[in-house]
Parts: structure tokens; C-alpha cells; sequence
């Protein structure tokens, strides 16, 4: 969405005025704060942020081989695999795969928030359930992600609980953050296990194996892409590495880099799920999807690699550089566009929106490079921010 | 929300101002080299001083910032102003109506403690004085590169005419950019910039410890993260007899007083000067910085929690 200068001066100023995100917002990067200099002072998270950061250039140089291999490779997999060029493209995909009457799950995707891919499929008559707890909450609330790891830390303990009283005709105390995880769980689980469809997002896509690369800790993702018969992954062009192996490097920098001193589950998806267990005949599915699909949104991508916008594309979604953003600690996801919000966030709503979208926003930057500092990619994001600001577009 | 200051009157009142009076704010000359009446300099030496204004704009910052708050119904009192904008059109320098004396003179001591610092340790340097040009930084942060690229080359040819070799700088975002940034705009420009962290023998000021006041230690963004000053900063702040605690979030990994946005939102700004003081009060009632972006935005924010305080005044 456009908006101007004034406009989004407005929204600023008023989110300063918005209680419950402060909150979330300030527990949420207190708590961050007092944890990310442990891990990233790691030798081994070190040497993974070299690796990675010099795989991603590689990345961006490759773009549009390396998805177009990954296309190849995933069919080869048995693997039904698009590449779409618009949002509209993406939803025209997922017209075909997804029956109007189906139940759908899904897990945490930033390609998914934006294509708008939940309401667009409630709108034509679907069920749909976020199965990651923040997203869960943030399709209760209705609103579009705060930060793109933890999407509803705007949302304090006391809110969820209103959310929570809301959805379950029932009363929580904001302090009973269990009761509250296992009412989701249960509801959650109960969907999960009579869905048609799942939807989860990538990590990363090996471009040589067709493989794809999830992290998670709440194990949402592993019951989305394995219980319901159907399988979708919503991705994007310049999440597709060489090898299996860069993909894993780049999950568990994303998951260390967004906190976690380890990540609960990585999952590796090559194939639907199958057996061969009577007599070596291939038999699918066994326990886990019957048909899989992957969906490579561009949406401004390609354009975006070959602009002043390019180092962008680095960026692997860790959010690290949102939680030290002090713009966004006071402003939460105010500072943004449609999905992506502060920091590389910026950069994102440039590249997916344009940049007559993101350039009244480039102005609340401080150019403090605290995000530069926290960044696995080594992206200097306040630059690239910097050069919003100097773009001719009107 | 009543009239909340658009971008362009803020640019291109800024750039206006630059070109008549060679600085963003408007103020005239003497304001800015005042600090220097009476001072000797050696001005055949390739060796300058160079202020580059920000610590003299200081009280001007704060009354523009106040009118700014009263403009955009941030604080009470705005009414006048609007009536008066309405008249003349927004100028930043409209808003310099309570400086006081006492105030310049507070931000002008800096500048003179510098001096001090620098002959005790018998470096020998020029000073620009009324034909010192502000080095266009804010243009470049708010991406008005045509404008500052013009600025730049105005200052890196005064620089030449001057046989200036090398520049001794005072505050993190002058160094920043004649160092990082102008090479980029300026074809050929080497001057050597110097800030005096880099240049001066913490060891050579050496006090005794006062340790009745603890100061939380402040790092300004670019002194830490692009200029990596942080352990000189503390080495100096500990030979001066400073007694300083960490916050929260610190050297690196420091968290912006929200200055650099005070133009351009100033509500906003305060907002994260506000969360910055919080970490700091944490730890005592004294605030040490060494930045005048941040001396002015934390000053405010924090002044009815702590005491806010330059390196540059504990000597």
C-alpha cells in the first residue's frame, strides 16, 4: 500500500500511543537483548555467519539459475513445482491444488502473508488454521505479521488472553501461558489431523537435490507437511542454494540468529512420502503427504537483483535486525508495509511493494546500523536503506 | 493530529540555509567559532581543527526540537507558532527563540577543552574559524545526495586552499563522513581525518578516581559501530577518573539516542531517547556521551531522570 510522507508520520506517531504492542514489543526485545550476544559470539556461529554470508552472495549472483534448477530437480523428486512471477500468479497455483471445501493448515510463511494466501482462500469457501502459535494469534487478531520470526510479539501475555477468551468462550489468566499453549495445541492438533492440505513455508531449497529445509522449535511444521494428504510449500526464487548441505548452514543461522542457541527440529522434504517396504514396489503415501507441491514466488525478486535494491536479497529472515532496531522498538510493526516491517523489513517492502511504497518509510531510519551489526548476511541494510531515501522515485 | 511538519519544508529548509550560511541551521558565523575568541591557532600548519558545528548548534537543536513538539501538538503551546508559520512559511531557524547564554556557553567549553587537550599535549594546529563550512552529514543521512555531494566540494576545496593535510574531528558523525564518505563524493580527497580518540594519550590526562557518581556509559552508534571507539572511549572516561557502568546494550551492540530522526520525527526520536534513558537510569543518575547528536537528544529525554554529560566536559 502507498502511502505518504504524512501519512505514515501519522501511523507512527500513533502506534507510539498503542499500550499492549509496546509491551509485547519491549518484553520481546528485552528478552533478546539479554540473550544474542551468547550465541552470537560463538565460534561455531562465527564460522557458520562467514559461510553463510559469502553462500548468500553466491546466491544472489546465481538467482536465476539456481531456481530454475531447483524447478528441475524438484520434478525430477516426483515434486509438482511453479514458479510464479505475481502474487496473483501464486494464487492462480493454488486455486488448482486447493479444492474450494478443504480444510487447510498452515504453518508460519512471509511468501504466504504476502500473497494474502489465507484470506484468499477463506474468501473462496476454505477453512484455514495458522498452526504456528504466533501466527495462530495473529490470525485471531486479524492483523498482519509485527516481526518475521515471532509475528505477534506486539501482542503481550494479557492481550492473548482476551484473543484467547474470545476464540474459546472461555477465561484465561495472562499469566497461565501454559493453559493457554495447550488449548492452542489441542484445538490446533484436532485441525491438523482432519486437514486436506498443508501449507508451511521454506527455509531453503537445495537447487541440486530438490530439497527442502525447514527450522522450527514448535513442531507445527513437521504435523503440517506430513498429516494432511496434501503437501504445499510457499517459497521464494532466492531462497534456492547449490546443495542440501548450504541449506542446512543457512537454516541454522537463521534459527541461531533469531535467538535460539539450537533449533528444536530441522526438517529435510525431498520427496511425497513413500515405501518400498513390500517387496522394493514404491507405494505413497506411507505416513506422510501423498502429493507434494512447491510454489517459487519472483513478486519483484528478479527485477530487485539487478537493482540498488539487490543486497536485499540476501537476507535469510532471521529477524535479528528487527529486534535491535530502536525505530522498531518504540514504533513495533507501524514501521512498515503490507508484510515485512523495520529494518531489512524496509528493504523487503521495497522490493515486494516498490519502491514508491517503501521510500516514505526510509525517512524514520536512523542510519544507527545496529542492524548492520547483528546481520548473518552482512547486509548493510541501513545503506540500502540510505538509498531509498536518495531514489528519484516520486 | 495538527500539523505534523512534512519532509520537503524540513529539507529544503536545511539546504537553504546551508547555502546562504554555510550551515543547516541558519545561525550566523560568530555563533559558531565564539568558542574560539581570544585562542591562538597556528594556521600555516597542515594540521586543523575541525568542528564542524554540532556542538555549538546544540541549544539551537533543543529550540528547534521544542518548536517542533509544540508545532506537531507533541507538547502544549503550539498555536503561536502555527500562526506564525502561516506567515512566513516553515524556516528551521524560526524556531530559535529561548537560547540562552548560559546554554552556548555550556556547548562552547566542549570545544575549548578540546583545545586545551591538544596544546598540553603540544599538537600544533589551524582552525577555519568563519570559514569553517558544516560538512553536510544530515543532506547525506537524508538522502539528498545532489546537495551534499555540492557541499562536500565546497569544504574539500577550502581544505585545499588551506594546505589542510589533516583534520583533528570532535564528534563521531563529522569523522564518519569526511572519512568514509567524502572520498566517494570528492575526486581525489585525502585529507587525513583524525578524531581525537585516535589522536590524543588517554594516559597523559590522568586524574584522580571520584567515585561518588557513576556514570552509565553511553556509546554513540557510529563512534562504536563504524569508527570502533568503544574501548578507547572507555579507556579515556577511566584515565579522566570517570567511574562508568554498562548498560544494557553497549560498545557494539549500543542502542541509538534517536537523534540523528529528530528532524524528521521528533516524537518519535524522543520515544527511543526515553527507552535509552530507562537503560541507562538503571544504572546511576549520571549519563556520560561523546556525541553531540546524542549530548542534545538524551539531554532532553533524560532530564528528569539523570544528568547528561560529554566526555569532552570531564576534563
Amino acid at each position: 500500500m502507498k502511502r505518504s510522507f504524512i501519512e505514515v508520520k501519522k501511523a507512527m506517531y500513533s502506534a507510539l500511543e498503542d499500550t499492549y504492542m509496546r509491551t509485547g514489543v519491549g518484553r520481546g526485545m528485552q528478552n533478546y537483548a539479554e540473550k544474542y550476544e551468547g550465541i552470537f559470539s560463538r565460534e561455531d556461529v562465527q564460522q557458520l555467519k562467514r559461510e553463510v554470508s559469502e553462500l548468500r552472495r553466491h546466491v544472489l549472483k546465481n538467482i536465476e539459475q539456481l531456481y530454475k534448477q531447483a524447478i528441475e530437480s524438484l520434478t525430477k523428486n516426483g515434486v509438482y513445482a511453479y514458479y510464479a512471477k505475481t502474487r496473483q500468479d501464486a494464487l492462480s497455483i493454488l486455486d488448482k491444488i486447493i479444492q474450494p471445501h478443504e480444510l487447510v493448515v498452515k504453518s508460519k510463511s512471509l511468501v504466504g502473508e504476502e500473497i494474502g494466501v489465507r484470506d484468499f482462500l477463506r474468501l473462496r469457501g476454505n477453512e484455514v488454521w495458522e498452526t504456528d502459535l504466533g501466527e495462530f494469534i495473529i490470525q485471531l487478531k486479524n492483523e498482519k505479521p509485527a516481526q518475521m520470526v515471532a509475528p505477534a510479539l506486539h501482542i503481550p501475555r494479557e492481550e492473548v488472553a482476551a484473543l484467547f477468551e474470545k476464540q474459546f468462550n472461555k477465561k484465561f489468566s495472562p499469566d497461565d501461558l501454559e493453559g493457554m499453549v495447550a488449548t492452542a495445541r489441542n484445538f490446533l492438533r484436532d485441525k491438523i489431523a482432519r486437514a486436506d492440505t498443508g501449507i508451511t513455508g521454506a527455509n531453503a531449497i537445495s537447487a541440486r537435490e530438490g530439497t527442502v529445509v525447514t527450522v522450527e522449535n514448535e513442531g507445527n511444521i513437521r504435523l503440517t507437511m506430513t498429516m494432511p494428504r496434501k503437501h504445499v510449500v510457499l517459497s521464494s526464487v532466492e531462497k534456492v542454494y547449490p546443495s542440501t548441505v548450504d541449506c542446512v548452514k543457512a537454516a541454522l543461522t537463521q534459527s541461531y540468529f533469531a535467538g535460539y542457541d539450537k533449533p528444536t527440529y530441522v526438517s529435510l522434504t525431498s520427496t511425497p512420502s513413500g515405501t518400498g517396504d513390500i517387496e522394493k514396489v514404491m507405494v505413497r503415501p506411507a505416513q506422510g503427504s501423498k502429493e507434494m507441491y512447491v510454489i517459487l514466488l519472483d513478486n519483484g525478486r528478479l527485477d530487485a537483483a539487478s537493482s540498488f535494491l539487490s543486497d536485499g536479497l540476501r537476507c535469510i529472515k532471521c529477524g535479528a535486525c528487527q529486534l535491535v532496531c530502536p525505530v522498531f522498538s518504540v514504533d513495533g510493526p507501524a514501521w512498515g508495509g503490507d508484510t515485512y516491517t523495520a529494518a531489512i523489513g524496509i528493504v523487503w517492502t521495497a522490493i515486494v511493494e516498490g519502491v514508491d511504497s517503501a521510500k516514505p518509510l526510509s525517512y524514520f531510519c536512523l542510519s544507527c546500523n545496529a542492524c548492520n551489526e547483528v546481520c548473518p548476511a552482512d547486509i548493510d541494510i541501513s545503506g540500502t536503506i540510505r538509498l531509498l531515501k536518495s531514489s528519484k522515485v516520486k | 493530529m495538527p500539523n505534523l511538519v512534512a519532509l520537503d519544508d524540513v529539507a529544503k529548509s536545511l539546504v537553504n540555509n546551508l547555502r546562504r550560511f554555510r550551515n543547516p541551521l541558519g545561525l550566523s558565523i560568530d555563533k559558531l567559532t565564539e568558542w574560539s575568541k581570544g585562542l591562538s591557532f597556528d594556521n600555516a600548519s597542515d594540521t586543523y581543527l575541525y568542528t564542524g558545528g554540532l556542538y555549538q548548534m546544540i541549544p539551537y537543536i533543543n529550540s528547534l526540537i521544542d518548536g517542533m513538539n509544540r508545532l506537531e501538538g507533541s507538547i502544549p503551546g503550539g498555536i503561536g507558532m502555527v500562526k506564525l508559520l502561516e506567515r512566513f512559511g516553515f524556516n528551521v531557524s524560526s524556531f530559535y527563540s529561548s537560547v540562552t547564554a548560559k546554554e552556548t556557553a555550556r556547548y562552547n567549553v566542549i570545544i575549548t577543552n578540546l583545545y586545551s587537550l591538544l596544546k598540553k599535549e603540544g599538537i600544533n594546529f589551524g582552525y577555519l574559524g568563519d570559514e569553517e563550512i558544516y560538512s553536510g552529514v544530515i543532506l547525506y543521512d537524508l538522502g539528498l545526495d545532489d546537495e551534499f555531494g555540492e557541499i562536500a566540494r565546497q569544504l574539500a576545496k577550502k581544505l585545499k586552499e588551506k594546505r589542510v593535510a589533516k583534520l583533528i574531528t570532535m564528534d563521531p558523525h563529522s569523522t564518519f563522513i569526511l572519512r568514509s564518505i567524502y572520498p566517494k563524493y570528492v575526486e581525489g580527497f585525502d585529507v587525513e581525518i583524525v578524531h581525537y580518540m585516535e589522536l590524543l594519550k588517554a594516559d597523559k590526562h590522568k586524574r584522580d578516581k571520584d567515585t561518588s557518581k557513576i556514570f552509565s556509559i553511553h556509546d554513540p552508534c557510529l563512534l562504536a559501530r563504524n569508527l570502533d571507539l568503544s574501548q578507547r572511549y572507555r579507556d579515556f572516561a577511566e584515565s579522566l577518573g570517570l567511574k562508568i557502568a554498562e548498560p544494557l546494550m553497549s560498545k557494539r551492540h549500543t542502542y541509538c539516542c534517536g537523534g540523528p530522526i529528530e528532524n524528521i520525527a521528533p516524537r518519535v526520536s524522543n520515544s527511543i531517547a526515553k527507552n535509552r534513558c530507562t537503560q541507562l537510569a538503571k544504572l546511576g543518575s549520571n549519563a556520560l556521551v561523546a556525541c553531540p547528536i546524542c549530548l542534545s537528544n538524551l539531554g532532553r529525554a533524560c532530564k528528569d531522570r539523570m544528568n547528561v554529560y560529554d566526555l569532552l566536559e570531564m576534563v
